[in-house]
This record gives C-alpha cells, structure tokens and sequence, in this order.
C-alpha cells in the first residue's frame, strides 16, 4: 500500500520533471529561430536536447525548406533526427529518402569532423552547372569518389545545412549548459550510460581527489566491454586500500577482464600500499597469468613480499617449484627473493 | 684549360656540368711548403670554384626533378645533395612513400620525369629494395651529361647582392673539399628553405592564424608550432619466435596509446610515429631525433612485449630509419601565398605550372605527445589543383626558385602540397623555367609578367608531359597538329583524332583523348598520320597508357603494394613499327621494342614524308593498343 502511495507521489513529480526545460534559442543564419528544448528522463536528470526546425535549405529557395525534429545528446553530439509527418526529406527532384540515404545523412552529422565545416556550399555544388542533376545535385561528374562518399547524393543542400546546424554554435551551447549542470547524480547517470562519449567526457573530467566519490561508479566501468573505458576507469581508481573488498574482487574476476585491461589492472596494484590479503589473491591467480604479463605480476610479487604472509609465500614458491625444468631465470629470481623473507 | 687538367676532372667527375674558373686556384700547395709548414684548420680543405647556369641544392624528388628538367632543356646543372645518396625523404635512408594526387583514387597520378622514375623502378626493382631505388634515381640524375652531381655536400653560406643570388658555398667532408659555385639561377631545393634563409628572403614558419587569410583550418591565434617528423622502420616476419629487447632510452607506451593509431601490419611503418610541432624542428634536430628513436623503439616494444599483438612474436624490425622525415620547416614567401582555398577549389592560374591533389592534412603538432589525439585530420579533395609558378620563387631575389615543401604557401596548404609527388611536378616546373629564363636572361617574375613567356613554359612542360592541368598543345612546331589521323580500326568513344587534339591524358572530362584499338591475338592494328603537304620530320613523340588510375611507387607498406603493377605496365605499347611514307613509298621504317615508358622519344636523320604509319605489334598485355598522343617535329630538341 505504502509503495503504491510514494509510486503515485513520484510519479506527480516525474510529470513535471518531465515537462521540458527551453534552454535557449539559436537564431540560424537564415534569420530562424531555433529553440532549444532539454529532454529530461524518467529520473528528473537532463537526457538529450532538441530543437523543432522549419527552415530554408538552399541558397536560391530552389528546393522546399525542411520541416525536422534535430536532437543531441548531452554533450552536443549529434543524436538523431525525426521527420515530420508529410513533410519528409528529399532531393532536389523531389524524390523521398531512401533508407540508406537516412544512413548516410545520419553518418554525416554525426561526424564532428566532417569536411562540410571547411568547404563553403557554393564551394562544394557546381554554380555553373543551372540545372541540378539528379544524380548528384550540381557536382560534376569529375568529382573524385573520395570527396562525393562524404555527401548524400541529390542533397547536398540539405548535408550541408544540417551538419552546420547541428554541430555549429548549437552544440557549444548544450555541450555548456550541461556543464553547467553536472552534479554527481548527472555523472553517474553519464559514466553508467553505455555511451562511450559520455564515459570518456566524464571520465577525463575526473579529478584525483573525486575518485573516492565515484569508485563504485569506476569499478564497475572496469568490467566495460569497451576496453579503453575500463582502462581509463582503471587509471582513475583511487587508493587500493579504500576499496579493498571490490579490489579483491577485481583481482577474483582476474581471468574476466580482456587481456590489455588485465595488464591495466596488473599496474593499478603495482603501485598500491602492499596488502596481505590482496597479494594472497594475486598468488591464486599466478596461474592464469600470460606469459607477457609476468614481468609484471612478478613485479607485483617482489613489491608484496614485504607484507606478503608466509603461507602465501610457501604457494607461490610451491607454483614456482613445480615448473620443474620450465622454470627460468625469472622464476628462480622470485623463487629467492620469497625465500629471503 | 689543358688536356690534362680537363682529363683530372673528368676522372673526378666533375667534369661535364660545370665550368670551372680554376678548381686548384686555393690548393696548389708546393711540396716543399707542406712539409715545413703543413696547412691546418681550414686550410686542409681544398676549395673549388664552379660556375654553371643553374646550381639546384638539394637531391630530395623536387631537386631531382628540378636538376634534370633543366639538364634536358639545356642548361648546365649542378647538383648538390647533403646526404650520400638521393631521393630525400623517398630514399632508403627515410622510406617514406611518394604520395601525391593518386589519393584521389581517379586518374591523377603524377606524369613527366616523375612517372618515368617510377616506372623505371617499377621494371627494374621488382624486388621492391630501397637501396635499389636510389640506384634508380642515381642512374636518372648520372645519365643527364648537363648535370654535375655532388654528394655528400652540405650547404653552409651563400652570397647574394641586391636582388641576385652570387654564389653558394658548401663543403664535403668525405673529400675535404669547398665549393664556391657561381649560377646564374639557384633552385633551393632543400626542404628546410636554407638557401633562402642564408641570403635573407622572407620566409614563414609555425601557423599562420585564422583570420590572416580565412582559413577555416587554422587556429584563432598565429603559433610557433607544426607538423612533426617522423622515423620510419621495416620488419620482417622469420617464422620463428623472435624476442626484442627495447633498449632502456626507449618510451614506454599502453593499450591507450594506440586508440587512434592503428598497428593492423608490422611490416613497415607508422607516419605516425612523429614527433616535433612543438619543437623548432631544425634547431632542435639532435634532441628531436633521439626523442623519435625513443618513441619507434618503444612502440615496437609495445606491440612485441605488451602482449596486446601476440601474432608479432615471430616478426622481428630489419631496418631503422636513422634520418628524419621531415614535413614542415620554412615557407619562402614568393609573388603568391597558396592558402586553403587555392587547394580546396581549384584556381585558374594562368601561371600553373604544377599540380596538387593530397588531401589537406594537417597533423596536430604534439604527435606522440599526445596520442589522445588523431594524428591527422583529412580534408578530402573534389579534384587536382593548379600550382602557380608565383608560388615557386622568392618574392625577394630574381633567381631564387623554390620546390618542395618550402614553397611559398600558407600552414593549411602545405599540408597539402607538402606531398612527394607534387614536390617532384613542382621541381620539373622550377627546372624547365629556371633553363627558360638562363635562355631567355629573364627573372622569375618577368616569366610570370610575359604572357607569352608563360605561356611558351606551359608548352614546354606539357610536352615534357609535366603533371600540369588546363593546358592543350598548342606547339606551333608541333607539325602532326597540321596533320589528320586514320587507324585501321578504333574503339568506339577512342577515336584515331584523339591523338591529335591536345590532351596527353584522361582528365575527367567525360571523354577518351586516346586512340584504342584491340590488338593481339594477331591483330596489329595502325594508326596513320597525313599530310597535305610533305614535312620534313626528325623526332617522333608518343604519350602512351601507363594506367595512370593505380598507384605506382615503392613502399616498405604492404597495402600500398598490392594493388601496383611491378613490373611494365599493362596498358603500354611495347613493340611497334614507325614507317615515314612520301607518295605511298616508304621512305624511313624502324621498330621499336621494349617499350614501358608513358613518355617515348623517337629521333632519326630528318626525312621529307607525306604520312606517318605507327603499327603497334605488342602492348604488355592489355588487349587494347592504347595512344594518347603523337607529336611530330622537324628538328630534335
């Protein structure tokens, strides 16, 4: 009963949460004003920016202006767009979208990178050229593959417009209003995402002396599919001695993790306090260490020693016995520096 | 000068470029003398005076082609290149590939003496070797009677008077010797724009800022940095474990490091191994070079012993580039500053001498500094574009020329002509005008300020078949222009008259500009050119197919390789008869065999004919007989 209650409350508060925040607006240099919604989700937090356009798409008014929903994500990245009912995209013949035309328009704008920001667009059509091909409005046929790949064919317009649309000052402006709004809640939201952008943005932002607040957060991004996320999540645990029993647990889940992460995680304990219990995990684990790894963890033994209990020792010179005629020179070196203890 | 002394050079090989004053002027040291007091410090080393038409510094592609355009046009050439052999960042010492407008994946590679290169090392280095493409090179340069060539012989002062480059001084340490050399024109060919610098043109360095000529791939604020350099490597895979051992200056570098550095092939590479933006990347040369070494050993240590590329464990590096490949130093200002939009959108110059078609590729300067970063953004090109020749000399001098990557062009453009194979049609430019002003006693601006003068540069580079664009023959010499073209047979679209109408190559225009005709199989199909009237004809010249739409340059790169022909070209007339008629009677005949050049020159003892009957008897293997020009001239040239 008493659940049923606070859902009801919540949810009368997530209606108006829900209502979405104009954050701005963009005058385009069309002379149209683009106002710039922020989505928010279920949460109350910020979950992607809009903006409902209808604006003019080429220079001379020749094709009909484009009616279209544009979104970014959080951080002014290019998240989608939506067409209006009846008033879908086409070419200059007036021809609809194909789907693969979609993809490649999506392509486009989702590209911050794109030769579309250094070309003006009576650069990239053919002005000389009156009538518009509908093969590929305006290019000439001479135009290298390399340069047309990066266009919809029979839109240039429409590319060329859009890209600067969406990733013009627009994007600047989502990309600082969500800084603005980072709190904790948000960054977590972020890191827990799956969008690898995200992660990243928030990740870098991470400064040593937060990396105690987030540890749960970067812990469970080490397990990240995407391995330069678990890396980099790795490179911003904080001290090994105040997560110890998820340190444990890392160094249990060992044989889990993706080989470049597991040599990742290798280093992070290398530089950790030594710690009875962790090098004990580590000596359970010497058998599913990788030949290129073993300097590594060999590193890691020799700097646990120190604190590393007799018993733990005995196994690991026990493992090390046991290699009989494999063992090389290596082995023996660790074998007496944990006799020497 | 006497028999002997002309027979003593000639045995040091210095004889048949230059005009010496007198060589041993410094150095006739009696016996007596040396034993009493022996000469030292400077003294030990024997100065030599040269005075030529044209002293080219620098043996890179553009100095290489740049010395030898102008040997072939007549004037007297002296070559100077610092290093032991030539080529530059192309050679074995760096192994940077040629790269140039084949990028644009169309029909753009780069013709003239460039292509004749390529080709030669095409047939004549199958094995693919470096050491054997400087040979290649080296043969070029050494069977040019014009050119006296000096390795090994560095640069270090120059003198100019008012707007005239006087002489430079340069010194080999192999031979203890100084040379003066005197020249009427000077080609500073050496990348780094050090003769420029030595008499005092202005030059640009760093990266000019946005708003100074609205490039939109500039930065806000004008900086001191720019592209690196970089080391490259080879290796090999021996089929056996082969371990490595970093030596312990080596970088140590992560997983991390290489998210936009791909290391997908460990034959050769990376471009990205570079280094220097943010260094002045001539004063800092030592410290940069060690700093690249301790960056290429520590990412051959990475993908050997990180554990991340277990499929390296039987490769094992062969080769390690100890000279750096260097992409940005000084920029000479000329008459015209190249900026973004002269690359972007093609300008009609009507001073192009040269053309361009890399991507704009800017890398940022930190280089493995920063590895967050790419390593390069590329701006891709919608075609080839016009070089002028304002852009190839000093605005300062009247004979100072530029080609390569120190011409005078903004930060953004160079990251598009900075690319070997357009500094190659840049030196081929910078030599054809430097022999047309010798001959002409004119200065690099009054080429560009006479129009027929410019335009008879541009006649004489198309000819030369020159990577130029806009231009048609229109060689008033040229006698097949009076003639009409028949052929036994022609492809549709390939007509005999493509021969003739003054487009060497395909350019993108929708149409052929050769004649085509199945050959094979028995079938040796003929093209015929008429006259009305007799002419009398000396020197035949045919631009054949050499597939300009592949790549064709030697790389250590797998990828780069493999879609090449080694080897001839297929597309390319090998054997054919050329038969001079006069009233139906033939009066001259030869055959021609072997043939895998795009660019061949036919001369014989002028005879008086009425018809010309090339008939082609072999193509390396391509069903179709192909010609895209044939020009005929009553004198050899």
């Amino acid at each position: 009963m008493l659940t049923v209650i606070v859902y009801q409350v919540l949810s009368f508060v997530f209606s108006l949460a829900q209502e979405d925040r104009h954050v701005f607006t963009y005058q385009t240099d069309r002379g149209v004003d683009a106002r710039i919604y922020m989505a928010q989700a279920g949460d109350s937090l910020p979950d992607y920016y809009y903006c409902d356009l209808k604006t003019p798409i080429c220079l001379e008014n020749l094709c009909n202006p484009i009616e279209i929903r544009l979104e970014w994500d959080l951080i002014g990245n290019f998240r989608n767009y939506r067409e209006v009912a009846g008033k879908e995209i086409t070419k200059f013949d007036h021809e609809p979208f194909e789907e693969k035309d979609h993809e490649q328009l999506k392509k486009i704008l989702s590209d911050r990178e794109s030769m579309l920001q250094d070309y003006l667009i009576e650069d990239l059509v053919d002005t000389t050229v009156k009538v518009y091909s509908a093969e590929i409005d305006g290019l000439t046929a001479a135009t290298s593959s390399t340069f047309s790949d990066k266009l919809v064919p029979g839109a240039i317009y429409t590319c060329y417009t859009l890209w600067h649309l969406v990733n013009g000052e627009i994007a600047d402006r989502i990309h600082s209003n969500t800084e603005a709004l980072l709190d904790t809640r948000l960054k977590r939201k972020m890191l827990m995402s799956g969008v690898t952008n995200y992660q990243d943005y928030i990740l870098d932002g991470i400064r040593p002396a937060e990396s105690g607040l987030f540890a749960p957060d970067l812990i469970a991004l080490t397990g990240s599919k995407n391995r330069f996320i678990a890396i980099k999540a790795i490179r911003k645990l904080p001290a090994g001695r105040t997560i110890k029993p998820d340190a444990i647990e890392m160094i249990k889940r060992f044989e889990d993790y993706d080989f470049p992460v597991q040599s990742a995680l290798i280093q992070y304990f290398i530089r950790q306090e030594c710690d009875a219990d962790m090098a004990d995990e580590w000596v359970k684990k010497v058998g599913s260490v990788k030949e290129a790894q073993k300097v590594d963890i060999y590193k890691l033994f020799e700097l646990s020693s120190g604190c590393m209990r007799n018993e733990t020792a005995g196994k690991l010179i026990r493992f090390l016995e046991n290699k009989k005629e494999k063992m090389d020179g290596s082995d023996r070196r660790l074998m007496v520096l944990m006799n020497r203890n | 000068m006497n028999k002997n002394r002309r027979d003593f050079l000639k045995a040091m090989g210095l004889s048949s470029g230059a005009f010496f004053i007198d060589p041993f002027e410094a150095t006739a040291i009696p016996a007596e003398k040396m034993i009493n007091r022996p000469p030292k410090g400077l003294d030990i080393y024997k100065k030599r005076r040269l005075e030529t038409d044209v002293a080219v510094i620098g043996g890179g592609m553009s100095g290489i082609c740049a010395a030898i355009a102008a040997a072939r046009n007549g004037a007297k050439v002296v070559l100077i290149q610092n290093r032991s052999r030539l080529g530059g960042n192309a050679s074995s010492e760096i192994r940077m590939h040629i790269s140039g407008s084949s990028a644009l994946r169309q029909v753009w590679r780069e013709t003239g003496i460039l292509e004749e290169i390529m080709l030669d090392d095409a047939v004549l280095n199958q094995q693919n070797a470096y050491p054997m493409f400087d040979f290649v090179m080296y043969d070029k340069v050494t069977a040019e009677q014009n050119i006296t060539l000096l390795l090994d012989t560095a640069l270090f002062d120059a003198k100019a008077t008012g707007r005239k480059v006087e002489s430079i001084t340069a010194f080999c340490s192999q031979t203890e010797e100084i040379y003066e050399i005197t020249a009427k024109h000077f080609a500073d060919c050496t990348g780094d724009g050090t003769l420029a610098a030595l008499v005092g043109a202005e030059y640009m360095r760093g990266r000019e800022a946005e708003s100074k000529w609205n490039e939109s791939l500039a930065f806000p604020a004008a900086d001191e940095k720019g592209m690196g350099n970089s080391l490259l490597f080879m290796a090999d895979n021996f089929g056996k474990p082969m371990p490595f051992v970093a030596p312990k200056w080596a970088r140590k570098f992560e997983y991390e490091d290489f998210r936009h550095r791909g290391v997908s092939s460990f034959e050769y590479g990376y471009w990205w191994i570079e280094l220097g933006g943010e260094y002045d990347i001539v004063g800092d040369g030592q410290k940069l070079h060690r700093e690249l070494l301790a960056i290429l050993f520590g990412v051959w240590d990475y993908i050997k012993n990180s554990g991340n590329h277990p499929e390296s464990e039987t490769w094992a590096l062969t080769w390690v580039g100890m000279v750096q490949g260097k992409r940005e130093s000084r920029r000479v200002v000329g008459d015209l500053i190249m900026t973004q939009r002269d690359v972007q959108i093609p300008q009609e110059y009507a001073d192009g001498v040269a053309y361009g078609g890399w991507s704009l590729d800017d890398h940022p300067p930190a280089g493995m500094d920063d590895t967050s970063l790419k390593p390069a953004r590329q701006v891709p090109l919608k075609g080839p574009y016009p070089i002028p020749l304002r852009s190839l000399y000093s605005k300062d001098f009247d004979n100072l020329w530029l080609a390569g990557r120190n011409i005078s062009v903004s930060h953004v453009a160079l990251s598009s002509t900075r690319v070997m194979a357009t500094c190659a049609a840049l030196g081929q430019a910078v030599g054809t005008a430097m022999q047309h002003a010798v001959s002409k006693k004119m200065t690099a601006r009054e080429i560009v300020g006479s129009g027929p003068d410019i335009e008879a540069l541009r006649q004489t580079l198309l000819r030369q078949d020159q990577s130029i664009l806009n231009v048609t023959n229109q060689d008033k010499k040229d006698l097949a222009r009076n003639a009409t073209a028949t052929a036994s047979e022609e492809e549709a679209g390939h007509k005999a008259e493509s021969v003739l109408d003054g487009i060497n190559r395909d350019i993108k225009d929708g149409k052929s500009h050769q004649w085509r005709a199945r050959a094979g199989s028995g079938k040796e199909p003929w093209i015929a050119l008429k006259w009305k009237s007799p002419v009398k004809v000396s020197q035949v010249e045919f631009t054949f197919d050499t597939g300009l739409h592949r790549f064709l340059r030697i790389s250590g790169q797998k990828v780069v390789m493999d879609n090449q022909v080694r080897g001839v070209q297929p597309e390319t007339v090998a054997d054919f008869k050329i038969e001079g008629l006069l009233n139906g009677k033939v009066v001259y005949g030869d055959f021609v065999t072997g043939n895998y050049y795009r660019k061949y020159v036919h001369r014989f003892d002028a005879v008086t004919l009425d018809s010309l009957r090339v008939t082609v008897a072999r193509t390396h293997g391509d069903e179709f007989a192909r010609i895209f020009e044939i020009r005929c001239y009553e004198n050899h040239v």
